[in-house]
């Protein structure tokens, strides 16, 4: 593909038409500025969103965010949207993470208040919240207790004294999707996620004390309790192996399956049924219990968060509240606008973020005169943000955003650029960032230097106007595996 | 015989096998896969061997080998064990019976989220090797 097949539609949307390829079902539409359609081109990932527009029953457009990088049979940074119920649901467009995801706590203190046990805090929290591989962390779920979690998600966590009702409310679908079904985990993906509830996991997921450093919108500020130099905690992970072993599940049942519908995809990781068949409905269900298990697991880390606070800082751990949470990898039924009227909607984000505006009911009750708050991580060591959803957003790409920074470089790349130790000696040193992490090579595998800039990512997404900058993040100490 | 190389990969990891016949690329790609989980051995390959009969259908030898690894991973993190020793019992393009071997362990070197079907493609070159690309999500 060549930048010639691409047209401009604004300074911040690039369409390729259905006239590249004559089996595209809608065109392909890219949010990104000018200068970083080279480097766009530079993957497959492009390739892999002209692929998606050809599923079955998508409608309007196959879209990616500023962030986009390739995945496996969706871009990673992907959103597409397909007819409920007969269009297809295609686990590709979710990802191996089901609901890999971030919530914000907020806490009332200043960099201040913890600058003397930021050490001793930084050490609590990593004994408290197990990272790494294969480690597994203290509560060990029994078959039923696993069914219980995979049918009620942050609700088990409410039941068993580790969340409050406030909670759940500032959480994506209250942090439950009622159609859940344990009986369509497999008895493997049970198995891989007994002992890995209130676990961190490896790789790019993390858990941040961040200090608040700018305010962009000081009313939307205001509104999610934000503001300068307060102290806030940024957590990143998923479905862990549970939610893994659902995904790898599904695409094998589903490829071997598809035929049977005459469906056929331009990638084995495409596999899709139609939603409404008996396959299309049992992954459905799975992925929505291993989304409350992730939902759980998030709520889990959160209460060892409030606990290593209240034991370090010696504050009541309640007062530590939810900003939000929210999934970037995940498929919703949701109701959009197509060619003016409302249609329901089968809403795929690999790698991309709900962004509700205003005024819509599916978000939190104190957020619709600002819209859902988006959170945005960036790499170790870097900034994250803090976004607001738009009308925009819903409008233009389903009530979506990006989702992060994307890499740039390979592990294996990084790692010989620098070492773990010089690395973490180089953050504490030149930022003040502490690093606790379970082995040196995660450390240089997640180098800031690996990843894209996630500013001009948010500026991006912010400029096209489908999802507003609230506040920008600086981390003061990372928990990692 | 086979080898097995890593390739670059900006976010995963890319392993390419190349064998003398179908049996040595599952062989190959197990290898490959083992050395991921657990680079260096240690002393807990002296402790108890765990075994597992893997028997499992797929429709086409690209899908299988996939499958086959899947299965592997599948088991060595719920069983907390490394496989290190593989005996192909039966194999065709779309069915293959094989026992694994290994011992527990504690720790990672890397937690493989899945092994994808992307770039996946068995296939012989013209040199008469057989060879495949494979990708794991981590």
């Amino acid at each position: 593909m060549k930048k010639e097949d691409l047209k401009k539609i604004n300074d911040y949307l690039w369409e390729i038409p259905v006239s590249y390829r004559s089996d595209m079902k809608v065109p392909a539409q890219i949010f990104a500025k000018e200068a970083m359609i080279e480097t766009l081109l530079t993957d497959r990932s492009l390739d892999q969103l002209v692929n998606v527009s050809t599923l079955p029953g998508i409608v309007k457009a196959a879209m990616v965010m500023p962030d986009v990088h390739e995945g496996y049979g969706f871009p990673i940074g992907g959103v597409a949207a397909t007819e409920w119920p007969g269009g297809v649901i295609c686990p590709g467009g979710i990802g191996y993470d089901i609901n890999c995801g971030v919530r914000l706590l907020l806490t009332h203190l200043s960099h201040i208040d913890i600058a003397a046990n930021i050490e001793s805090l930084t050490r609590e929290l990593f004994s408290q919240i197990p990272t790494g591989t294969g480690r597994g962390g203290e509560i060990k779920l029994s078959n039923e207790e696993m069914d219980e979690v995979l049918k009620l998600g942050a609700k088990w966590a409410l039941q068993n004294g580790y969340a409050t009702n406030e909670d759940l409310t500032l959480i994506e679908s209250n942090g439950s999707m009622s159609n859940a079904d344990p009986s369509a985990v497999s008895q493997d993906a049970k198995k891989r996620g007994y002992d890995q509830l209130g676990t961190l996991g490896a790789g790019n997921h993390f858990l941040e004390v961040d200090r608040v450093e700018t305010i962009f919108d000081k009313t939307k500020a205001q509104v999610f309790g934000l503001y300068e130099n307060q102290i806030v905690v940024l957590i990143h992970t998923g479905s862990r192996g549970l939610g893994h072993q659902v995904a790898t599940d599904y695409l094998r049942e589903i490829m071997n399956i598809m035929p049977k519908y005459n469906i056929h995809t331009a990638d084995r990781e495409l596999a899709s049924v139609p939603f409404n068949s008996p396959e299309g409905q049992s992954y459905f269900n799975a992925m929505a219990a291993a989304a409350n298990f992730a939902w759980c697991n998030r709520q889990m880390i959160s209460f060892a968060v409030r606990h290593a606070f209240q034991k370090e800082i010696k504050i009541n751990g309640e007062d530590i509240k939810l900003l939000y949470d929210v999934a970037h990898n995940i498929a919703k039924i949701e109701e959009h606008e197509v060619n003016g009227s409302l249609k329901k909607l089968i809403v795929h984000r690999k790698g991309a973020t709900r962004a509700f505006g205003p005024l819509s009911s599916e978000i939190p009750e104190k957020y619709r005169s600002t819209g859902q708050p988006v959170l945005i991580p960036g790499s170790m060591g870097s900034a994250s943000f803090v976004l607001a959803g738009t009308d925009k957003s819903m409008m233009t790409s389903f009530g979506s955003t990006c989702h992060g920074a994307g890499r740039r470089l390979s592990r294996t790349a990084a790692k010989k650029q620098i070492g773990g130790k010089a690395l973490r000696d180089q953050l504490f040193k030149e930022q003040g960032i502490l690093v606790r992490a379970g082995s040196l090579r995660g450390i240089s595998e997640e180098a800031p230097f690996a990843y894209k800039d996630i500013d001009t990512v948010v500026d991006t997404v912010h400029e096209a106007g489908i999802a507003l900058k609230v506040a920008r993040l600086k981390p003061l100490a990372v928990i990692k595996g | 015989m086979h080898r097995v190389k890593f390739l670059p990969h900006t976010a995963d990891i890319r392993m390419k096998v190349e064998a003398d016949s179908l049996e040595e690329i599952f062989k190959g790609a197990f290898e490959g896969m083992r050395k991921l989980i657990k680079r260096k051995t240690g002393a807990e390959y002296n402790s108890k061997e765990y075994a597992e009969r893997i028997d499992i259908e797929s429709g086409d030898v690209t899908t299988l080998l996939v499958d086959f690894l899947n299965k592997v991973l599948s088991l060595s993190q719920i069983n907390k064990i490394v496989y290190t020793d593989v005996e192909i019992l039966n194999l065709s393009n779309n069915r293959i019976v094989a026992d694994i071997k290994g011992c527990q362990t504690n720790s990672w070197d890397e937690d493989i989220k899945a092994v994808t079907y992307h770039e996946a493609a068995v296939l012989k070159s013209d040199n008469q090797k057989w060879e495949t690309n494979l990708i794991f999500d981590i």
